[in-house]
């Protein structure tokens, strides 16, 4: 059977024991003239408890995906996007998260396909806590590179996405408060005191900035909330300067649901953290990261990636 | 189940997931046709008298790069017309010569023979693997193009601003021509903007995460990563900035923390060059006719 979901070809293959699974007959039909998409496609070519497999396409760009459960709390997902091949292997028990891109790199048309898959998948597949292990890890595969800044190259990485933080996160003491205006301009306009109030650039008990950080990988922090429009410290760093913290909007009434995790915005799976909120932040500041030899924002989504393995759903 | 059913049940994990899929699911049906085009789909252009729909355009549709170079300003809309018509022409080849396609709908047809015609294409014009480029190459590679795989730590940035968008062309031909006391002498006889004039056109020093610009003139001022490089943007104001970089101060990486995506970047680069010459060959074959009104009408997603 066939459905058109959300202008997406979504296909799922002769139902089997419960399952779905490819079941093709007959033979090949002489080429058409030409193979005209007006729209991208999802094919889930299997679909069964422990296994989802099959195909994305759009725009020329082509991605095949295996998620498996291969025990309990434990499953591993394998895709290929246009030859960029990204694999992971989850255990819930043990609380690891590895993530593999054989030392790919990931371009612009690689990162739009993931997009599209997440999305495509949110349209075809409903996502809540019942969802099988396998599935849930192939949507999150999607989302992670779907926002990945162009250029990226990806090796192997050992996650421990258990500890979530839960806490409201406060700058600390001393550290720069900037503003940025509607135009993009970025000004800094005080400095965090110590019980989290902020103090004028100039006023004397100013406390000295207690550290000078230019990586600030400090583990899965949860937004508090995210439906409609939220406010939240975020902090990034440069190659020039410490850590900068700013007062940032978030949620799914801002434009793009800043901080959410993924580059797309209307999902039944939301996920919104301080690290995705800056990673944000700087995508929009750089254009999206579309130049594949720019290492712009590179530092902010590394530090954002175990964030899409926490397996809670937050918003 | 059929045999299809059955190779698909268990596909071999060591076998590259696409070859996996593409037996199972190997031109074994009837293909699918894409639904009938909805009423208010206008046909943008024709290739070789078949139609290229807006909706068709509307897949590969990016936004506006920010402009760089005193080239033309890219049209995003006629820059996604010519992706898909490169995919068509993609497609269409591989059908030439007989390579396999995942069957499916159009999208999964197209983008799978586009993608048996890269790897044949790649293969056959011998673009190597990226494990197989040599030490001193990449590392070559990576000097000679360090100014673009680098952050930089600041760029300052000079302008000319003026608000008459034919002039402002023309200014960024020139500026692309000119050196520093070329540029203050425009700035001198054609910038509006006094508190730049005055320092001989110094508009801003930009850091990554630093800057008094606002965004569409940081796009544009971030990616000047060579002294020289100039640039066009449009500010908030109405009034458009001609950029160029006076200097700018790169932070490398060191070598090893680069070499893999530097390895990458040159396959991807040859591979990109390899299609880019077959694609222009295909485009000489083929005839395409543009209805300039209707593309014109193809909405443009905003930068993010």
């Amino acid at each position: 059977m066939v459905h058109a979901l959300s202008g997406t070809w979504v296909r799922l293959l002769a139902v089997l024991g419960g399952g779905l699974v490819l079941g093709a007959t007959g033979c090949a039909s002489p080429p058409e003239d030409d193979d005209v998409a007006t729209e991208d496609a999802l094919v889930l070519a299997i679909r069964t408890p422990s296994q989802l497999a099959g195909n994305y396409a759009r725009a020329g760009s082509l991605v095949s995906f295996d998620s498996r459960l291969t025990g309990d709390g434990i499953a591993s997902v394998h895709v290929d996007v246009n030859g960029f091949v990204f694999d992971v292997d989850i255990d819930r028990a043990a609380g690891t998260v590895r993530t593999d891109g054989h030392d790919g790199t990931i371009f612009v048309e690689d990162r739009e396909a993931m997009a599209g898959l997440e999305r495509a998948l949110t349209a075809a597949i409903s996502f809540d806590g019942a969802t099988p292990l396998h599935e849930a890890a192939l949507l999150r595969a999607a989302s992670q590179l779907g926002e990945a800044p162009a250029g990226l190259t990806f090796g192997q990485r050992l996650m421990h996405p258990t500890v979530v933080e839960e806490a409201i996160k406060i700058p600390a003491p001393g550290t720069p408060v900037q503003e940025t205006s509607a135009d993009g301009v970025e000004t800094v306009v005080g400095i965090m005191g110590t019980d989290g109030q902020v103090l004028a650039v100039d006023d004397p008990n100013a406390p000295e900035a207690l550290h000078c950080q230019y990586g600030n990988e400090d583990g899965i922090w949860r937004l508090p909330g995210c439906v409609g429009v939220h406010y939240a410290w975020a902090e990034h760093d440069a190659t020039n300067h410490c850590l900068r913290a700013e007062y940032t909007e978030y949620g799914t009434g801002t434009a793009g649901c800043n901080g959410r995790c993924g580059a797309t915005c209307n999902s039944d799976w939301n996920l919104y953290t301080y690290d995705c909120l800056e990673h944000d932040d700087c995508s929009v500041d750089h254009g999206g990261a579309y130049n594949p030899w720019d290492a712009s924002c590179g530092d902010e989504y590394w530090e954002a990636a175990d964030d899409w393995w926490a397996w809670q759903d937050w918003c | 189940m059929g045999v299809a059913g059955l190779v698909l049940a268990q596909p071999a994990r060591g076998l590259p997931l696409v070859a996996a899929v593409l037996a199972g699911m190997l031109a074994c049906r009837p293909p699918e046709r894409a639904p009938a085009p909805a009423p208010d789909d206008e046909i943008v252009a024709a290739l070789d008298g078949q139609p290229v729909r807006a909706s068709e355009v509307a897949l590969h549709l990016r936004p506006a790069p920010p402009r760089v170079g005193a080239g033309p300003a890219v049209d995003p809309r006629r820059a996604a017309l010519d992706d898909a018509v490169r995919v068509r022409l993609l497609g269409r080849e591989a059908r030439r010569r007989g390579l396999a396609a995942i069957d499916g709908p159009p999208a999964v047809v197209q983008a799978s023979l586009v993608r048996a015609l890269v790897d044949a294409e790649s293969a056959r014009r011998g673009v190597p693997a990226a494990g197989a480029i040599a030490d001193a190459d990449a590392e070559r590679f990576y000097q000679e193009h360090q100014h673009r795989l680098s952050t930089p730590a600041s760029v300052t940035v000079a302008a000319v601003v003026v608000d008459e968008a034919a002039l402002a062309e023309r200014l960024l031909q020139e500026a692309d021509r000119v050196d520093d006391a070329g540029f203050a002498r425009l700035v001198a006889a054609h910038s509006i903007d006094a508190p730049s004039r005055s320092r001989g056109g110094l508009l801003a020093v930009v850091q990554e995460h630093e800057h008094q610009l606002e965004r569409p003139l940081l796009q544009v001022a971030w990616q000047l990563r060579r002294p020289g490089m100039v640039g066009l943007a449009a500010g908030s104001d109405g009034r458009w900035y001609v950029l160029r970089a006076r200097e700018v101060m790169l932070a490398p990486q060191p070598w090893p923390a680069v070499a893999t995506k530097v390895r990458n970047l040159m396959v991807w680069e040859r591979r990109n060059q390899v299609m880019a010459e077959l694609v222009e060959r295909l485009r000489g074959g083929a005839s395409l006719t543009v209805d300039e009104a209707a593309l014109g009408r193809v909405d443009v997603p905003s930068p993010p």
